[in-house]
């Protein structure tokens, strides 16, 4: 990580960055593709796009798309980039789509990947393999590779192979010293954006949206949201400050206020991706864990194929009562599951009172932590 | 699976010599760990517990910089999350149904509550209701389909 940063932030690039825009020097514009230049339900708003980016003298396009692809949609709409980058970074070429380079995934990785995902696709650069595509659905985690997600199939390359890393080596090919503004719209620009300080292009919010309506949840954006479904708790942490005195518990929504207000924050407020934490989230109720599981079960409702429509769930919990039984009813519900280690000592995580309550977490966790178990640590 | 660390005063000098062999007792029971956040304390303006957990940034700065060494090349994506960051960030969906919230200058004791969210229509209402700054929410919490 740590490498990562460095080897992008370093003090020639953001000295050259800064003396180009006091110098207020030549300006090269950098843009994501699909979303952003085209917009596929919006023919007009494509055309002002492309015509506002035609007016920057020198141009990048960048996109998933691989590069044959994308000149392709280029010349469609009359718009010449100088240089394109494909398959979300592994591929960088001119604006005719000769290739300059590309990011390759090793051999050794893609017999590996392939072992794990049987019916993938290889997405070829001449002789190279630069992405794989698998169904999103029955992708396991893949550390130490990107993966990014396009309905519903995933594109998994060479973590050096990115946008951003492919933009930053293009201007160092170049020896650009000039200006650079980045626009994209998706979560698959963000790093390239942070970067270059860029533009993020919204849907519903646009600019050439002068007078904006009263918007329903479904234009206003979709949202991420941390909820402490109960402030019980099954530890007692020396660091944390928990309203769980008797009148507070009593105070808390019961188990069909929780769906009703889960229900609320999905189809009137946008929320897509729910947290669930505490307190210990799988303390709701008088019997730990059955009001839980029944709320999983009520969120499962919220769980689509269309990443629009779609509720990720993520789970905040100490393992404690995490068991094969609950693990099982997390399946196909939820995304992640997060678990708090504070220390590899044992009498530490007893001084932070991180091993009080009714059970010891880490020898509990312990035994969670297997091949298809979601638990694996303490809190 | 991801993992959580509360630094504080009593972990943060040695958490940084302690990931890795967390990371590898874990992996070595079939975990696989894609994400690790580290959060520093947060103050309650409790005195008494802020002075027993509370850690000072440049501390919590120093040590995270040797986490992220120690974690270098182990295909975890770390997130450091600061005081600063914490509180600009925060908007804790309680268990009562409300929502907690800080405006700049905030602190734990006088951070805001909204009202039940089920009152509000949409988003917009509850911006419109309450302080809260839209774009630093949307920054923080607003998630690209």
């Amino acid at each position: 990580m740590a490498g990562e940063v460095g080897a992008l932030f370093d003090d020639e690039a953001l000295g050259q960055t800064l003396a180009a825009e006091l110098d207020d020097r030549d300006v090269i514009a950098v843009s994501d593709y699909d979303g952003t230049l085209f917009h596929k339900h919006d023919s007009d708003r494509t055309r002002r796009s492309v015509a506002a980016f035609r007016r920057f003298p020198a141009r990048i396009v960048c996109s998933a798309r691989p590069v044959a692809d994308l000149v392709a949609a280029l010349d469609d709409h009359g718009l010449e980039a100088d240089w394109i980058v494909g398959c979300s970074g592994g591929v960088v070429a001119d604006g005719r789509g000769r290739v300059l380079w590309s990011t390759p995934l090793d051999p050794r990785d893609i017999a590996a990947l392939e072992a794990h995902l049987p019916t993938s696709k290889r997405i070829h650069c001449g002789n190279e393999v630069v992405q794989l595509s698998a169904d999103a659905d029955s992708l396991p985690p893949l550390p130490g590779y990107r993966v990014e997600t396009y309905q519903g199939t995933a594109f998994i390359s060479r973590w050096e192979a990115s946008k951003l890393r492919a933009v930053h080596r293009l201007l160092r090919h170049l020896d650009w010293r000039g200006r650079v503004r980045a626009f994209g719209d998706g979560p698959y620009d963000e790093e390239l954006l942070a970067y270059f300080d860029g533009t993020l292009i919204r849907g519903a919010s646009s600019p050439v949206h002068l007078v904006r309506p009263r918007r329903s949840s479904m234009h206003e954006g979709f949202f991420k949201g941390y909820w402490m479904v109960t402030n019980r708790c099954n530890l007692d942490c020396g660091y944390c400050v928990l309203e769980d005195a008797p009148d507070q518990l009593r105070r808390e929504l019961d188990l069909a206020g929780k769906k009703a207000l889960a229900a609320h924050l999905y189809h009137r407020l946008g929320f897509r991706r729910l947290t669930l934490s505490g307190g210990e989230v799988l303390m709701i109720g008088r019997k730990p864990p059955a009001d839980f599981v029944e709320l999983l079960r009520f969120l499962k409702s919220f769980r689509s194929p269309d990443p629009q429509q779609n509720l990720e769930l993520e789970i905040y919990t100490n393992g404690v009562l995490l068991d094969d039984a609950v693990a099982d009813e997390m399946a196909g519900v939820v995304d992640q599951v997060a678990v708090t280690i504070d220390s590899a000592d044992d009498r530490l995580l007893t001084v932070l009172g991180r091993n009080h309550g009714r059970s010891r977490p880490t020898s509990t966790a312990r035994s969670k932590c297997a091949p298809g178990s979601p638990g694996a640590a303490s809190r | 699976m991801k993992l959580h660390t509360v630094v504080g005063q009593a972990n943060h000098v040695r958490i940084a010599d302690e990931v890795g062999s967390i990371l590898d007792a874990i992996e070595s029971r079939g975990g696989r760990v894609s994400r690790w956040k580290f959060y520093q304390y947060m103050s309650y303006d409790d005195p008494a517990r802020d002075g027993a957990h509370a850690v000072a940034p440049d501390l919590y700065e120093r040590e995270m910089y040797r986490v992220g060494r120690a974690l270098d090349g182990r295909g975890v994506a770390l997130h450091f999350k600061d005081n600063e960051e914490m509180n600009a960030s925060l908007f804790n969906i309680l268990s009562y149904g409300n929502a907690q919230y800080m405006c700049d200058g905030d602190s734990w004791t006088t951070s805001r509550r909204t009202r039940d969210l089920r009152t509000y229509d949409s988003m917009t209402d509850l911006f419109s209701a309450h302080e809260i700054a839209e774009s630093t929410f949307r920054r923080f919490h607003e998630v690209q389909r």
